[in-house]
Formats: C-alpha cells, sequence, structure tokens
C-alpha cells in the first residue's frame, strides 16, 4: 500500500468518530473531530509525500492545511 | 419516542435516500440533501449548508478509506490540486457569507440542472491535445472553481474535480473518482471550519448529526446497490429529481423575494 500513514490516519479518525456518535454526551465532539480529521489527514498526506520525494505535491498540500488553518483563525480574530 | 425527535429522525431518513441515491450514480448525497432541508424542513441556509459539508467530510473519508487500500488514488495529482480547491473554497465561503440566501438557492438550482445533464450526458473521456502547462493553468482555475462552489453552497464540488482529473489530468476514470473523493475531503472540512461561528448550537444534534449519519449509512447501501440496478434508468429517474429540486429552490427564491 502506497498511503498507509494516510490511510491509518482516517481509520483511526472515523472509528474515534463512532465512538463519540455512539456516546451521547460526545456527539458535539464527534462532529468537530470529523471536520478537523481531514486537516490532519491532509498534514499526514503531506509529510508522506515529501517522505516519497514527491516534495512539490507534499509542500502544495501542506500549504493548503496552513491556508484553511491561517484563514479560520483571522476569521476568528475579526 | 418524545415528539423533538421526529425531525431528527426525518431528517435522518431523508439524508439516508440521499447517500443511497447519490452513492448508486457517483454524487455526493448533499446536492439532493441540500435542498431538502431548505424546501421541506425550512432550515436555515447556514445549517443546511454545514450539515451537507459534515456529511461530505464523512462520506468521503471514508470512501477515500477503501479507494486508498485498493492503491487507486493518485495522491499526486491530489496534492497539486488541493490549493488552488482550497483557496477557492476561503473565498466562496466568504462569498456565501455576504450573499442573499436568494443568490444561493439560484446558483444551486443552475448546479442541479448542470447535474441532471451530466447524468443524462455520456462520461467525459480523457483527451491529451493541449500542452502540459496550459492544462495544468486549467485545471488549477477550475479546482479553484469548484473549491468556491463547495463552499458557497455547502457540496462536495465532485461535480467539477471528477471531470476536470479525467479530462485535463488524464486520469482514468474511477482514478478520478476515488482523488476526487479524496479531494473533496479537505475543501468541504475547511468550508465547515469557515462557516461554523454561523451555526447555531442546537442544528448540531437536531441537523447536522441525523444528516451525517443518514448520509454515511445511505452511501454505504448505495455502495452495494450500484452494481445491482440498471445505471442508466436510474440516472434518468434521479435527474427527473434533480430538475425538481432545482425547481423548488427556484420557487423558494421567487416566494421569499
Amino acid at each position: 500500500m502506497v498511503s498507509r500513514l494516510t490511510y491509518w490516519t482516517i481509520l483511526i479518525g472515523l472509528s474515534l468518530f463512532l465512538c463519540c456518535v455512539i456516546v451521547p454526551g460526545f456527539r458535539g465532539a464527534a462532529i468537530h473531530a470529523l471536520i478537523v480529521l481531514p486537516l490532519v489527514v491532509g498534514v499526514m498526506n503531506g509529510i508522506e509525500l515529501i517522505i516519497a520525494k514527491r516534495s512539490v505535491s507534499g509542500v502544495l498540500l501542506l500549504a493548503s492545511v496552513a491556508v484553511l488553518i491561517g484563514s479560520v483563525l483571522l476569521r476568528s480574530r475579526n | 419516542m418524545p415528539n423533538d425527535w421526529l425531525p431528527g429522525i426525518e431528517i435522518g431518513l431523508i439524508a439516508f435516500a440521499a447517500g443511497t441515491f447519490g452513492a448508486m450514480v457517483g454524487l455526493g448525497g448533499g446536492l439532493l440533501l441540500i435542498p431538502s432541508l431548505i424546501t421541506i424542513f425550512s432550515i436555515d441556509e447556514y445549517s443546511a449548508r454545514f450539515a451537507g459539508l459534515a456529511a461530505v467530510c464523512a462520506t468521503s473519508l471514508s470512501g477515500s478509506l477503501v479507494y486508498i487500500r485498493q492503491g487507486v488514488t493518485d495522491m499526486s495529482a491530489a496534492g497539486l490540486l488541493q490549493l488552488p480547491a482550497t483557496i477557492g473554497a476561503v473565498i466562496g465561503a466568504r462569498i456565501g457569507e455576504n450573499a442573499h440566501p436568494n443568490v444561493m438557492r439560484v446558483v444551486f438550482s443552475i448546479v442541479l440542472i448542470y447535474t441532471a445533464w451530466r447524468l443524462i450526458a455520456n462520461s467525459p473521456t480523457a483527451s491529451a491535445a493541449e500542452p502540459a502547462k496550459s492544462r495544468m493553468m486549467f485545471a488549477w482555475s477550475a479546482c479553484c472553481l469548484g473549491g468556491m462552489l463547495s463552499a458557497f453552497l455547502g457540496v462536495g464540488g465532485g461535480v467539477v474535480f471528477a471531470p476536470v482529473l479525467t479530462l485535463v489530468m488524464n486520469l482514468p476514470a474511477r482514478a478520478a473518482a476515488a482523488t476526487s473523493t479524496y479531494l473533496i475531503s479537505l475543501t468541504a472540512a475547511g468550508s465547515a471550519l469557515l462557516f461554523y461561528r454561523h451555526l447555531r448550537a442546537e442544528a448540531i444534534p437536531s441537523v447536522v448529526m441525523p444528516a451525517v449519519i443518514g448520509i454515511l449509512l445511505g452511501a454505504q447501501l448505495g455502495a452495494v446497490l450500484s452494481g445491482k440496478v440498471d445505471a442508466k434508468v436510474l440516472k434518468r429517474v434521479l435527474s427527473v429529481g434533480v430538475i425538481l429540486a432545482a425547481a423548488s429552490l427556484i420557487w423558494k427564491a421567487a416566494s421569499h423575494g
């Protein structure tokens, strides 16, 4: 398998999401976890691509995660 | 059973149906779910879009899990196209915050009509006639537009990404579908994060959660059923449903002018 780190990040993240869905008090947290999970997956995949010597794709992927986090932080400051 | 559970169950059932039919024809469930939430349940546009985006995150991640395991997803292509899609999503969310709800309804209707046309028309085939550099520029521009639509409407944007990956990046149809599925997860998550501050707290358990669970389960059933139903007939029936959804949104926009 090419993208083991990405695969396991998605698998663990979705499992955590489903665990949170089952427990009544954690349903709000489940949605937050679900929204943040693709960002974590993006970072892991970016690192994986750089390690696999596909640096351009990896750096662009990490840059897109950085753009998203930056714009959310800027928006929350305003 | 308490009465306040009923709307949640109804939303869950609608989302389940949207997820099933969407997966059977290769659409994200959001395109079918959001018009239903707005027209049937009179849910505000922000909550409907957030529910659609959260559902897209769940379905795209679970779909990506299968595709990555099969080794179909082109991670390199996804990495190259993610940045313009993300920039587009940031711009689209900004436009979506300031635009009148009717603008969103009308644009959504146009996208639905385009989707109905794509469902009936034949699938595109890859072509490598143009030089690589101009193709890459076109791919970036198209993905930026796809990201904008995703954030503005609360859908995945696969309607734009999949044809770009097939026609411009020359990926085979299955690899394009897999890469598009992976690509939309980050775009949808970003748009959802940008919309989060407008979301009412009570919308999470009553609207977002049933929608996410319904679409997630429906997509699994749709994936199982997709090989067992005549795709041509299904696409024609669904295209009529999509046009009806577009008409109901236009009607709502006109009546709430």
